[in-house]
């Protein structure tokens, strides 16, 4: 954030009116904390649980480690699939919130790829 | 007092890179081609297994598709942007990130760090792997050439755990340089191979034992810098200076005379190629472009036609797009039917060094950095696999155009269109 100094030149309105200039939120800056290691990728399906439907953009963070609790983007049989990622009692669970947990699995089964950070949801049919 | 300097090397970069987000791509043989899918020009160490070569063509090695083999196109656009996210890993950890090629880049570090230099280049190692997915061998001395042959040692030694650092540490040096054949030496071509060869010199070890007097008086001034830089002293150059010239041209006669526009715009557009790309050799930009075209003066019985207008840029430039679309506007509006031209060419000038490049309110530096480590990628490529391995869409003439190869890595990075679709 540009630092907000007000002027006091009797200018009327322009000194302190012009230092405000250049404070635009960016939602780049918002969500990509680590440039070099953020990533999208598109959903396909839903996990209604965890709130994200099929179309959002996930925003992955790459530098992360993953927490359990976190929503993590992993490697299962070769392919890129979205789950919420828990460590418990010495295992891992790799699930989808609408189900039970579906995948209990050995550290050797799957790779994080990232973690997710913020999903980007469209809520209107023609953006 | 000597710098810390380190070359941090991805291996098999384009593999990697296309890698990082299909894993359907792990653990098998692949191959990246260019030029049309029909050279390669990246091989995964699956694929080095089969035997496949560097820069062979690809039906030559087609039918070991039965075994597994899988063949990807190049993307740039994706490449790019990934050796440019493992650039800024480095940054993160370094002084100072000098780019190198696409996929080696060299850095300062910091010396404090030393007596656990090794442990640090891990640290990085691990790190770009983390948020690039990419892997990498790092080389760590104190010359550039060092560091190359270093690198080379974590290459091609596992054991090393992909870090070799042998910075002030003479004996390990002397043990390092022992196991690097001489051919392997940064700068050190097939001939001067040969020519050292043949005086029993095989290891780098021996060419760095050699007197860089001798080596100067047999061999010229630049291996007696190799030899200075194995023995620990800097003594390459980190930028040259390129000399500017004031105007650079490009024309040339036709094969056939023609009227067809396709094949002209074509000539234009490999003339522009040429043409930009002297531009960056000098690291310079053009602000005016001037487009040509002519009918033979020798022919007597035909309407002859010549023509030729420049135009002046709004930001002074050396991208080849940027140019090729001037240049396209131009030969629209000069263009007429029904000539046979035989001679097309352009001409750049108003050309200034890139460090004087004339930024205004409008110009997107951002936007300008990236166009020129696209250019930068396409110049190394056609440098490294031969000119036109990668070409401008307007320079194919044949009609038979098929858009993007389907083998194609999507640009995960740079397209909302061709994003990684992840399972929910």
């Amino acid at each position: 954030m540009a630092e907000q100094k007000k002027t006091t030149l009797p200018t009327g309105f322009g000194g302190s009116y012009e230092s405000y200039a250049g404070d635009t939120l960016s939602l780049d800056k918002l969500v990509t904390k680590t440039p070099s290691a953020t990533y999208f990728m598109r959903v396909s399906g839903d996990n209604a649980g965890a709130r994200i439907e099929n179309g959002d953009i996930a925003v992955i963070d790459r530098s992360l480690d993953a927490q359990s609790g976190d929503i993590v983007i992993a490697i299962v049989d070769s392919e890129l699939v979205l789950r919420r990622f828990v460590y418990k009692d010495n295992k891992v669970l790799l699930y989808r919130e609408d189900e039970t947990p579906s995948e209990i699995m050995n550290k050797e089964e799957f790779e994080i790829w990232g973690v997710v950070t913020f999903t980007l949801t469209n809520h209107r049919e023609n953006n | 007092m000597s710098r810390v300097i380190a070359l941090v090397d991805i291996n098999n970069a384009f593999v990697s890179m296309a890698r990082l987000f299909d894993p359907t791509l792990r653990g098998v043989p692949v191959v990246i081609a260019g030029n049309n899918d029909s050279i390669i020009v990246a091989r995964s160490y699956e694929a080095k297994d089969l035997n496949i070569k560097m820069a062979q063509p690809y039906f030559q090695v087609k039918h070991l598709e039965q075994q597994g083999l899988v063949r990807r196109s190049a993307n740039f656009a994706l490449f790019t942007n990934i050796s440019q996210r493992v650039r800024a890993t480095m940054e993160d950890f370094s002084l100072s990130v000098i780019p190198y090629s696409i996929d080696e880049n060299f850095c300062i570090l910091n010396d404090k760090e030393k007596g656990s230099l090794e442990a640090y280049g891990q640290l990085m190692r691990k790190e770009i792997l983390k948020r690039t997915g990419q892997p990498c061998g790092i080389g760590i001395s104190s010359t550039r050439t060092l560091s190359k042959a270093c690198n080379y040692c974590a290459k091609t030694y596992p054991a090393t755990g992909g870090v070799v650092n042998i910075y002030r540490n003479d004996s390990k040096r002397r043990r390092m340089l022992n196991v690097v054949p001489v051919g392997e030496v940064w700068g050190c071509g097939k001939a001067t191979t040969k020519k050292l060869n043949e005086l029993g010199i095989t290891t780098a070890l021996q060419l760095a034992d050699l007197k860089p007097e001798e080596a100067k008086s047999k061999f010229g001034i630049n291996l007696s810098k190799t030899i200075l830089e194995l023995n620990g002293t800097e003594a390459t150059e980190w930028d040259p200076d390129y000399s500017i010239s004031q105007q650079i041209i490009a024309s040339r006669s036709l094969g056939e005379k023609t009227d067809c526009k396709k094949s002209l715009l074509a000539s234009i557009a490999a003339h522009v190629s040429r043409g930009s790309k002297k531009l960056r050799n000098q690291k310079a930009v053009a602000k005016s472009i001037t487009v040509s075209i002519q009918t033979s003066p020798f022919i007597k019985n035909e309407p002859g036609y010549t023509k030729s207008e420049t135009a002046k840029l709004d930001f002074a430039t050396a991208d080849n797009r940027e140019l090729l679309r001037i240049a396209t506007r131009i030969f629209e509006s000069i263009y007429r039917p029904g000539f046979r031209y035989s001679k097309t060419g352009i001409q750049l000038s108003n050309i200034v060094p890139v460090s004087e490049q004339q930024i205004d309110l409008f110009f997107n530096t951002e936007t300008e950095n990236k166009k020129t480590s696209l250019m930068s990628t396409l110049d190394e490529l056609n440098s490294r696999y031969g000119n036109g391995t990668v070409k401008m869409a307007t320079e194919t003439t044949t009609n038979d155009w098929k858009g993007k190869s389907e083998s194609q890595p999507p640009n995960y990075t740079g397209s909302w269109e061709e994003l990684a679709i992840v399972k929910a």
